[in-house]
């Protein structure tokens, strides 16, 4: 049994002779999920959602286990049982919240301030709970990032991103995913975002700068005539109904522009990044990413919802096809680390209110 | 691998490196695993028994993976026979499952309990739900809702009204006259504003408010604008609102239930359609209240009628998509539905 923990706990130096490339392999099929799909969808809709997270680890399993490199393939261990409790407690929340949202905003508002306080544990459990129960070759991921970092990658320098108009945003965005990849390990070895400066994220950011130009300029305006913005606009320069046409098309674009930033994100977060002697290279193109994701939402509009399972096959092997590794190493060389239990809680909460760790990928 | 019957090639992973180490599998009779190395001479096999290992259902035809007791994992390429083999041996709930993943029968009465469950909801439980829970509503909450309405739709939407206040106070009498005869409970609360380039529109805020716009009161007669009043006070009296807030909940915590998230887009486009049905049958039976109100004080319901179809007029066609995911029924229908009454 190979057991050469000090070359996987090296510090890279991940020369430019990358001898092994392991190409990540997808073999699922839309045929063979849509059975999976439908018998989620069915079960859980019989069962009042109760099913719900036995039908989560199933999809989960489903993409995990079909994702292979060097024969191995990928798997999600987690227990149902445990992201039931999760989910209880997550619907109540939500519940709660969605409930009073309706019946009194303003009460509602400041709940969701006071809920977001909680946020950098959500976003620290969730990251744990998923890393935890992911696993390759019987060795789990994991995440060891700390409340108190969190805060300040997570909260402190987003809201310093907002204040400075934005113009800091691509810059947090690079801090928060850089602490957050660096504080996730494959048993003893931790990842190691690459090299880039935080010139890459602010590439990325470009196709919303039209949209930030915008909103402010829609802001100094309002401001400047104390009048409320659409008071403004409607009476004075457009048609409602023009004004209703534009803002439509603005937020489809918007949509658009925000889905390209995010892949450049992840691919200037996980490119070049580095676990041990291992390189990961990921190189998604925007362009075919955005009509990937465009086809897919008419597919699915078109086929009502029934060609949900070949276009969730589609766009992971979309992706799967440019991410691979390199090394001049092996991939045997990784050594376990203490294993321990998380609950669900974390994880079902960030799902329930979109407030989840995502790390692009 | 099949090496021979009942022995597998497999990839044993210790839980401590990441190393693979070839095996030789052999499932026993009393479904016991006889583990042996392949790469040594020394003939070294370990034996567990049925408890002291796990395994899930493979997920369409993905790697065989057996959990040990010891920390210990077994992965192998899918294989039929093999599946069999650990199916039989282990309880009933993975073969249904396998069934309802694989077979077609097993799909189709699935389907029908689902849709059957679904159908119950929408016509059943959810309007059950909401008669049970709506007199139970406070009126402060009531009166909370729409409060906050107002001020919200006075920040991003109104302007302050632009009509002579000896004109307001004409209208507020005639209003609550109307309002009286519909026997509101407490009342009635108009409030004038103006909407963009006078746009016509008027609203019902709970508990007892209406809004009217400028536009409406300069495009409409007052015979017409009665037959819109009447409608919003259909609105009230039924306590739509209410319900429609009621309904909103469920459903969120519905969905809420059966995805474990938020909706996406598409699904929140399919509550929208099923929430627009809902909201339509809400609308004609406004129709209907007003048209019957107009009727019993001896004005005639095809003054609302009239003022629809003015307002189509100027405002343009309904159809298609849009009147699938509007919360208004088509308004030709709505001008039918009208006559009818002013018919009868």
């Amino acid at each position: 049994m190979e057991n050469n923990s000090e070359d996987s706990n090296q510090p890279d130096n991940i020369s430019n002779n990358l001898q092994n490339e392991y190409p990540v392999i997808f073999t699922g099929s839309a045929i063979e999920y849509f059975g999976i799909w439908f018998s989620n969808i069915c079960l859980t809709i019989i069962t009042i959602g109760i099913y719900g997270p036995w039908a989560k680890v199933r999809r989960e399993k489903y993409f995990y286990t079909h994702t292979s490199i060097d024969g191995s393939s990928f798997d999600y261990v987690a227990k149902p049982r445990s992201i039931l409790k999760g989910r209880i407690i997550a619907l109540m929340a939500f519940g709660a919240l969605s409930i009073l949202g309706k019946f009194d905003i303003i009460t509602s508002f400041y709940t969701y301030l006071l809920f977001s306080l909680i946020y950098p544990w959500i976003f620290n459990q969730s990251l744990r709970f998923k890393c935890r129960n992911t696993s390759f070759r019987n060795i789990s991921f994991s995440f060891s990032g700390t409340f108190k970092k969190t805060i300040l990658y997570a909260v402190v320098l987003k809201i310093l991103g907002f204040l400075s108009l934005a113009i800091l945003a691509p810059w947090s965005k690079h801090q928060l995913n850089k602490y957050t990849i660096d504080n996730i390990a494959f048993g003893k070895t931790f990842f190691k975002m690459g090299e880039n400066k935080f010139k890459p994220f602010y590439l990325a950011y470009l196709p919303q700068l039209p949209f930030f130009i915008i909103a402010a300029a829609f802001l100094v305006i309002t401001v400047r005539a104390k009048k409320s913005t659409f008071s403004i606009w409607d009476s004075t320069y457009l048609d409602p109904s023009t004004l209703i046409v534009l803002f439509n098309f603005g937020v489809v674009f918007f949509i658009l522009a925000s889905l390209a930033t995010r892949i450049l994100v992840s691919n200037a977060t996980w490119d070049k990044a580095s676990l041990g002697k291992i390189q990961i290279n990921l190189k998604i193109p925007v362009k075919v990413y955005l009509w990937v994701t465009i086809s897919n939402f008419i597919i699915r509009i078109f086929s009502l919802g029934l060609a949900s399972p070949y276009c969730a096959v589609r766009m992971y092997r979309f992706k799967i096809k440019y991410l691979s590794l390199s090394t001049t190493g092996k991939l045997s060389r990784f050594m376990v680390n203490e294993k321990k239990q998380i609950d669900a809680y974390g994880d079902e909460i960030g799902e329930a209110f979109d407030l989840d760790a995502d790390i692009g990928f | 691998m099949t090496v021979d019957n009942n022995t597998y090639n497999v990839i044993f992973y210790d839980g401590i490196t990441s190393s693979p180490q070839p095996k030789s599998l052999k499932i026993q009779a009393d479904g016991s695993l006889q583990i042996q190395s392949i790469l040594t001479d020394k003939i070294n096999s370990e034996i567990f028994t049925p408890n002291q290992y796990q395994w899930n259902l493979p997920v369409g035809k993905s790697p065989i993976i057996l959990n040990l007791d010891n920390g210990g994992l077994l992965e192998l390429n899918y294989n039929e026979d093999l599946l069999k083999i650990l199916l039989s041996k282990q309880e009933s709930s993975k073969n249904l499952l396998l069934k309802i993943e694989t077979n077609f029968k097993f799909a189709i009465s699935i389907f029908a309990l689902a849709s059957i469950v679904l159908v119950s909801i929408y016509f059943f439980v959810v309007p059950y739900a909401i008669t049970v829970i709506q007199p139970l509503v406070p009126l402060s909450v009531k009166e909370t809702v729409g409060k906050q309405g107002l001020l919200v739709l006075d920040k991003i939407m109104f302007s302050p009204t632009t009509l002579p206040i000896e004109r307001q106070i004409e209208l507020s009498n005639k209003f609550n006259l109307l309002a009286a005869e519909a026997e509101l409970p407490k009342g009635l609360k108009v409030s004038f504003r103006s909407m963009g380039k006078d746009l016509p529109n008027a609203f019902a805020l709970l508990p007892n408010q209406i809004i009217v716009t400028d536009g409406i009161v300069e495009q409409l007669s007052d015979d017409e604008l009665f037959g819109v009043v009447g409608h919003e006070l259909g609105h009230l009296f039924h306590d739509h609102v209410t319900q429609s807030l009621i309904r909103g909940s469920i459903v969120s915590v519905l969905t809420f239930a059966l995805l474990g998230s938020s909706p996406e887009l598409i699904e929140t486009l399919a509550i929208g359609a099923i929430d627009a049905k809902y909201s339509q049958s809400h609308e004609t039976e406004a129709d209907l209240f007003g048209a019957i109100l107009l009727k019993r004080i001896g004005k005639d319901p095809k003054s609302l009628a009239n003022a629809l179809r003015k307002l189509q007029l100027r405002y343009g066609a309904e159809g298609g998509i849009k009147s699938f995911m509007s919360s208004h029924p088509l308004t030709s229908d709505r001008i039918l539905t009208i006559n009818k009454i002013a018919g009868d």
